[in-house]
């Protein structure tokens, strides 16, 4: 199909094409696009040195690339840079502009800006299902002949028009420049492009003269510089004038295209008036984080399950290999263990992220953040913040990752900081083994006191970030798109793709870390209480003498912590009670209990599934005090109890964490993270040694 | 377009008035208030406002406000920065 209404004829008529970028705004529709054109050869990715997730497809010779979504080439968020400079460093060979009918008026100024890039370009009209449901009557013929490119309607999710695509992109022309700039702005724009050899000159003239920071030749700043210093005593702004010229030019189209508009409420109208409304609204969305809570550790916890059997049966088979003692537990339990860590948080990894993609995806997540911002509002944080330190109760290395819904760094970071100090799931065995012994009726009580008085530090960690690092939070302004049902397949290849990017990373640090601390408990060979681990933790002991916690092996229980929290348990036993390695396994019987644990972990699956839409239910109350309750009531008192607890909850998280958070935020904010929570637990933990009676 | 939005902002505006007063979608607004707001042209008018929270002591629905007794209004409300106000002043609005 070729464009009978195009005004410029194709340059390059019956060319090859090998790239196409998919270029719009958010929630457009792009990845569904992408995937319905791609069908089963969708790839998900990084772009490269950023956690910003790219979606490619390979089509025979053809590749098609997702660009993140972007308002305009005049950045505003780091992926609208990105956006940018993928489009000016290497630029495509041709581009498909997706526009969402429905709010096309807000959609053209970025296919007008497009049009300035000197690259072959086609339009799509997507959601156009959506825009009649609106009541919008749109003439794509009419919006072909006034851009001079071909303009194809779709319904994305349906298919429709889908297979016109990529024959109008390979017969599309590039386009003339759709917006004509007052003319003491165009000729400056003939000045600066004049000193530019691309294709997008007059696109990287305009970002120049409108001072974006953008790569361009030295000659071309300094002409910039001079045009904009003219501009400026003839008191134009060269930002202000051509973005206005763009939206009014955007206006006429869309006026000239809309054949007419019968306005109507539409589902998402309907809907709204539940999920938005003042006091329903926001038991909906209580109950849809419990709901994500629940999915998330729910379906996760049989595979958990299963990778610790896994780690079991390998420990075992080391351990009937007949090697020496002291190297067959470096392999058992250092590394098996370690790589056993990291697998540990994948199953939790993936379903949180499927059900954050559903949400993001749908439309759910913008109105919990809607229905939350004036709760968030009090920590200076935008109401978005709530979704990741809600799911920081649960695990905190998905919750740090799921700050990347958060649009400006500043809220990212502070909600990031914010997130070590909800007191996570792998916490609470620590909580209640110290609270059954010391606490007994009023154990309930001290475990909802620690989780309040993580929750308390993390946004008083927020607010102080904001007001003394002078990080201006974003203004809270939301747009909420309609609802949508999400494809199912896409969720999935996006959540695979987010928790192997967290494997293959945070393998190597988490391994590292676990066979340091194999080396503190085992070196030298002997008994615990002579090797580096009992040394370490005796000079620490001293540290600890004003917090009233002297004992080695309550501060020695605290180094493997920073593996995983839920190891303090298990190094209080060994330090307390001593330690037996796993039963050596023959070959046979470790099948055996793979088998056993894989059928396991599918029943754990069923069962959950059909728990998930149950009640919550209260774990079973324990039975009389275990071996290790005991050798604590004997060896603790109940403030220094209470201390450590403390002091657990707040102190540097596990090592997983401290890899999201480099991933999210960098080496130097990580570094401060670890000093200021290590710092925080002892000054809160020593306040509650001096004023608990 | 551009000058003809922060001339309205010369006195705090929510986003329905100024989408009604330029004749244009409230999305479309609100795309370029980002914009300007990103490059210091507008910015929230509540911040630092004394008046703000103040205005729901006599309402007889603020119970079901999510925003009441907040120093934030149940929109939010724009206004010229200083940035804006100069850019305004050097030229004549279309």
């Amino acid at each position: 199909m070729g464009c009978p209404r195009c005004s410029t004829p194709a340059v390059h008529p019956g060319r090859r094409l090998a790239r196409i970028a998919l270029l719009g705004n958010p929630n457009t529709g792009k990845t569904t696009l992408i995937n319905a054109l791609a069908g089963t050869r969708l790839q998900v990715g990084n772009w490269p040195g950023t956690t910003v997730e790219k979606l490619e497809a390979r089509l025979g010779d053809l590749t098609l690339v997702d660009l993140p979504g972007t308002y305009s080439l005049f950045a505003t968020t780091p992926e609208e840079r990105l956006a940018r400079d993928a489009l000016l460093a290497d630029p495509p060979d041709a581009l498909l502009v997706v526009l969402d009918a429905g709010n096309l008026e807000r959609n053209l100024p970025l296919a007008l800006e497009a049009t300035e890039l000197g690259i072959p370009m086609a339009v799509v009209l997507n959601l156009f299902d959506e825009a009649r449901e609106k009541g919008y009557d749109l003439d794509p013929a009419r919006l072909e002949a006034l851009l001079g490119v071909p303009v194809v309607a779709t319904v994305a999710s349906r298919g429709e028009g889908v297979d016109r695509l990529i024959e109008a992109v390979q017969t599309a022309p590039v386009p003339a420049p759709a917006v004509i700039y007052p003319p003491a702005i165009e000729r400056a724009l003939a000045r600066v492009a004049g000193a530019i050899d691309a294709p997008a000159a007059r696109a990287i003239a305009a970002l120049l003269l409108a001072g974006e920071p953008v790569a361009a030749p030295e000659t071309a700043r300094k002409a910039a510089e001079a045009a904009r210093k003219e501009l400026a005593a003839l008191g134009l702004d060269p930002f202000l004038e051509i973005t206005g010229a763009r939206y009014a030019r955007a206006r006429e189209l869309f006026q000239q295209t809309l054949r007419g508009h019968n306005p109507r409420p539409t589902l998402t109208d309907r809907l709204d008036r539940f999920v938005l409304h003042p006091v329903l609204g926001p038991v909906l969305f209580l109950l849809g984080m419990l709901f994500v809570f629940r999915f998330t550790f729910l379906l996760s916890a049989p595979w958990v399950d299963f990778i610790g059997g896994v780690q079991e049966v390998l420990a075992g088979w080391t351990y009937g290999l007949g090697l020496p003692g002291l190297l067959a537990s470096f392999l058992a339990d250092g590394l098996v263990a370690g790589v056993g860590t990291v697998l540990a948080f994948a199953p939790v990894l993936f379903f949180l992220y499927l059900a954050m993609s559903f949400l993001e995806a749908s439309g759910f997540l913008a109105r919990s953040a809607f229905i939350a911002d004036r709760l968030m509002h009090a920590a200076g944080l935008p109401g978005r913040a709530f979704i990741p330190l809600v799911l920081g109760f649960g695990c905190n290395v998905p919750a740090v990752y799921a700050t990347r819904t958060l649009e400006s760094f500043a809220d990212r970071l502070r909600t990031a900081l914010a997130i070590p100090f909800m007191a996570c799931s792998a916490r609470l065995p620590v909580f209640a083994l110290f609270a059954a012994v010391f606490f007994r009726e009023r154990a309930a009580l001290v475990v909802f006191a620690l989780y309040l008085l993580g929750l308390a530090v993390g946004l008083l960690t927020a607010w102080l970030l904001g007001r003394f690092g002078r990080l201006e939070p974003s203004t809270g302004v939301m747009e909420l798109p309609p609802y949508r049902l999400p494809r199912a397949r896409v969720l999935l290849l996006q959540a695979h793709a987010r928790t192997m990017s967290f494997v293959k990373g945070a393998t190597g640090p988490i391994l590292l870390a676990m066979v340091l601390i194999w080396a503190l408990l085992h070196l030298p060979p002997g008994p615990l209480e002579q090797s580096l681990y009992a040394r370490v933790a005796g000079a620490l002991a001293h540290l600890f003498a004003p917090l009233g916690l002297g004992d080695w092996r309550l501060v020695g229980a605290l180094i493997p912590g920073f593996i995983a929290k839920e190891v303090v348990v298990g190094a209080l036993g060994v330090s307390f009670l001593g330690a037996a390695p796993p039963d050596a396994l023959g070959f046979l019987a470790g099948l055996g209990q793979l088998a056993a644990a894989f059928l396991a972990a599918l029943q754990g699956t069923l069962a959950a599934l059909l728990a998930l839409f149950g009640l919550p239910s209260l774990p079973a109350a324990a039975g009389g005090p275990t071996a290790l309750q005991a050798a604590l009531r004997g060896a603790v008192t109940a403030k220094a109890a209470l201390v450590y607890l403390v002091f657990v909850l707040l102190y540097t998280p596990c090592v997983a964490t401290l890899f999201a958070l480099r991933q999210e935020l960098g080496r130097r904010w990580t570094t401060f993270s670890v000093g200021y929570q290590l710092t925080v637990a002892y000054l809160v933990a020593l306040l509650a040694a001096r004023i608990l009676p | 377009m551009t000058a003809r939005l922060l001339a309205l902002l010369a006195a705090p505006r929510t986003l329905p008035e100024l989408a009604r007063e330029l004749g244009l979608e409230p999305g479309t607004v609100l795309a370029l208030l980002r914009q300007l707001e990103a490059r210091g042209y507008v910015g929230p008018a509540y911040q630092g406002s004394p008046a703000c929270g103040v205005a729901c002591g006599a309402c007889s629905l603020k119970r079901l406000c999510p925003s009441a007794g907040t120093p934030t209004p149940p929109a939010p409300v724009w206004r010229l920065t200083d940035r804006g106000r100069a850019a305004l002043g050097g030229r004549a609005v279309r």
